[in-house]
């Protein structure tokens, strides 16, 4: 479970004028929960999924994960959280692009200590799983960019991590891949996967059960799971 | 640690051009540097043999006499204890590049008084092996008195009452030793009654100059005098300290513009890599993964570097210089030397870009694509 106090974040603005991008936010995330937050731009929407991430420390307020407060414990343990129990996905995939796509997805796993052949192994199924068994020993730059967006995806799950998070899985991708990306998060979630996403894909969050409407930093909408109607 | 090597070994792998910019750019100053340094080396070897060809630097003898009684070998009866010259190699040790004890004195030789000279065979200093060959039966004359005595190589000579055979004439020097003989100085005390020796010669490293250990010596020790050879000998030193402080400088500019180098490579790369890095990080690496990252491609570039210049600098010198050649097989200690040199330079460069792109905040990376 996931759990937000009272969480804000402050930035240092330019002329020493302090951007607060979250206030006061608190939210629970069951397990199993697949919550959408959409919002304007500049609304805290990113801010709020690194801080849930373990990636960024709040001016005020605690991040619990597992009932453990991910801002209270060392950087190397954050660390080790975010390999084994978080996984990012990117708007721009962020693949390493001087590594093969096995590669790219194992390096999680290289990172959390397992050896080189069993992470690519575990990479090879993945991606195998994910229909890009032809793609092994490609770069991202001879990839789609659909076939991108699923390499991330399959990074991002290599560790088995408990959370989800997806900062706009579906920003740089036509309709049809959308579509695509929507329905393997669904799947995913059905399995018990817990998942975040950041989106300004409307269809994206109405298919999700569970929507957050940030602005100015504040919570204006949570449809909770009682499933409340997103206010438009 | 594993995963940082796994990541640089990738990188360079798959980024080799950038990798053959940076090494290139790196060898070009080890090349100068390693090029400039054999050259200079070889050169002050062939210089100091030649300085060698001159005489020591210094003349030690006893207090009381001066270079008018050496040149003329009146020296009397006064002498220096034979182990006086462990001594002065000791205390003269980081200028000294060889010293020779002799015993100089007046010797009756067929018949009449002549200059003569005793030398350790094993320790003499001398562009002339012959010296150095000399054997206890056997005596050595000066150009000069061989022709006076009309002798020549395998005559037999008597000197006070035993009978010596003649090893050989030295070529003429120009100076008074042309009228001596030479010989084993274990002999020369029998015949003369002086226990010791009378004369240390000390030749100093290449570059050195002979006043500063003069000046110790004659400050230590009120029993010597000490006569310093001051026709060439200090001008060759000037132009050595002259032209050793100037490669110096060179040296620390090229290291300098190496340094800057290495900074901006390194800034460049971290900027470049700056979403990557922190894509690492948010997929779970630490900053000491991206540290060791950075720091070892930077040592990589070092290594490779300094090996492909020190390459680079002994074909230069194989092109431009061949008689410095020979100095290349000596001078390993100039390869491990360039090769910590840049290995320092490359981590320290390297440095504070790997720090600040490490310890930095990741999520505004993540955040501005």
């Amino acid at each position: 479970m996931l759990e937000l106090n009272s969480v804000s974040k402050t930035y240092p603005g330019r002329n020493r004028l302090p951007v607060r991008a979250l206030n006061q936010v608190s939210l629970v995330v069951g397990t199993g929960e697949f919550l959408t937050i959409v919002g304007p731009s500049g609304s805290g929407k990113s801010t709020m999924l690194f801080t849930a991430g373990a990636m960024l420390e709040p001016s005020e307020g605690t991040v619990k994960l597992g009932g453990v407060d991910i801002y209270s414990i060392s950087k190397r343990k954050r660390a080790s959280l975010r390999r084994r129990q978080i996984g990012f996905i990117f708007q721009t995939f962020n693949l390493i692009p001087y590594l093969t796509c096995a590669e790219n997805v194992a390096l999680p796993a290289v990172l959390d200590g397992t050896s080189y052949r069993d992470s690519r192994t575990r990479a090879c199924e993945m991606l195998n799983r994910l229909g890009l068994g032809n793609r092994i020993g490609h770069r991202p730059n001879e990839l789609s960019v659909g076939e991108r967006q699923r390499v991330a995806l399959c990074r991002s799950l290599v560790n088995e991590p408990d959370f989800l998070l997806a900062d706009e899985p579906t920003g740089n991708l036509d309709d049809g891949l959308a579509l695509e990306v929507i329905q393997m998060f669904l799947e995913l979630n059905d399995e018990g996967l817990t998942i975040i996403a950041v989106t300004h894909d409307l269809r994206f969050a109405e298919m999700s059960p569970r929507i957050l409407m940030l602005n100015e930093g504040e919570v204006r909408n949570d449809t909770g799971k009682s499933g409340l109607e997103i206010v438009r | 640690m594993r995963a940082s090597l796994w990541l640089v070994w990738r990188e360079i792998v798959t980024r080799r051009h950038s990798l053959a910019i940076s090494v290139a750019a790196l060898s070009v100053a080890v090349a100068l540097c390693s090029a400039t340094e054999l050259i200079s080396r070889a050169r002050e070897v062939a210089v100091a043999s030649k300085i060698a060809f001159k005489g020591p630097a210094l003349r030690i003898i006893p207090a009381g006499l001066n270079h008018i009684d050496l040149a003329r070998f009146e020296l009397g009866t006064v002498y220096l204890a034979e182990d006086s010259i462990k001594e002065l190699r000791q205390e003269l040790l980081p200028w000294l590049r060889a010293a020779e004890g002799r015993l100089l004195t007046m010797a009756p030789l067929d018949g009449r008084m002549a200059p003569a000279i005793g030398i350790e065979p094993s320790e003499v200093v001398s562009p002339f092996n012959l010296l150095k060959r000399l054997k206890v039966v056997e005596v050595a004359l000066g150009s000069e008195l061989a022709e006076q005595l009309g002798k020549r190589d395998g005559d037999v000579i008597q000197v006070m009452n035993d009978v010596f055979r003649i090893a050989g004439v030295l070529p003429s020097t120009g100076t008074p030793e042309d009228l001596a003989l030479f010989l084993d100085v274990k002999i020369l005390r029998q015949i003369s009654g002086i226990p010791g020796i009378n004369e240390i010669r000390i030749f100093t490293k290449p570059g050195i100059a002979a006043f500063e250990p003069a000046e110790l010596l004659q400050a230590r020790h009120k029993d010597l005098s000490v006569i310093i050879a001051k026709s060439g000998i200090g001008t060759d030193a000037q132009v050595y300290s002259s032209l050793r402080h100037h490669r110096w400088v060179l040296y620390l500019i090229t290291a300098t513009l190496a340094g800057l180098c290495v900074l901006l490579w390194s800034h460049l790369n971290s900027s470049e890599r700056r979403v990557e890095i922190s894509t690492i990080v948010a997929i779970g690496g630490t900053s000491s993964t991206v540290l060791v990252m950075l720091s070892l491609r930077s040592v990589i570039v070092g290594l490779l570097g300094s090996l492909v210049g020190c390459a680079l600098g002994v074909l230069i010198v194989l092109l431009q210089d061949v008689e410095s050649a020979s100095s290349i097989i000596w001078s390993i200690d100039l390869f491990f030397a360039i090769l910590a040199s840049v290995l320092i330079l490359s981590i320290t460069g390297a440095l504070p870009v790997s720090v600040l792109s490490a310890f930095r905040e990741h999520v505004s990376a993540l955040q501005e694509q």
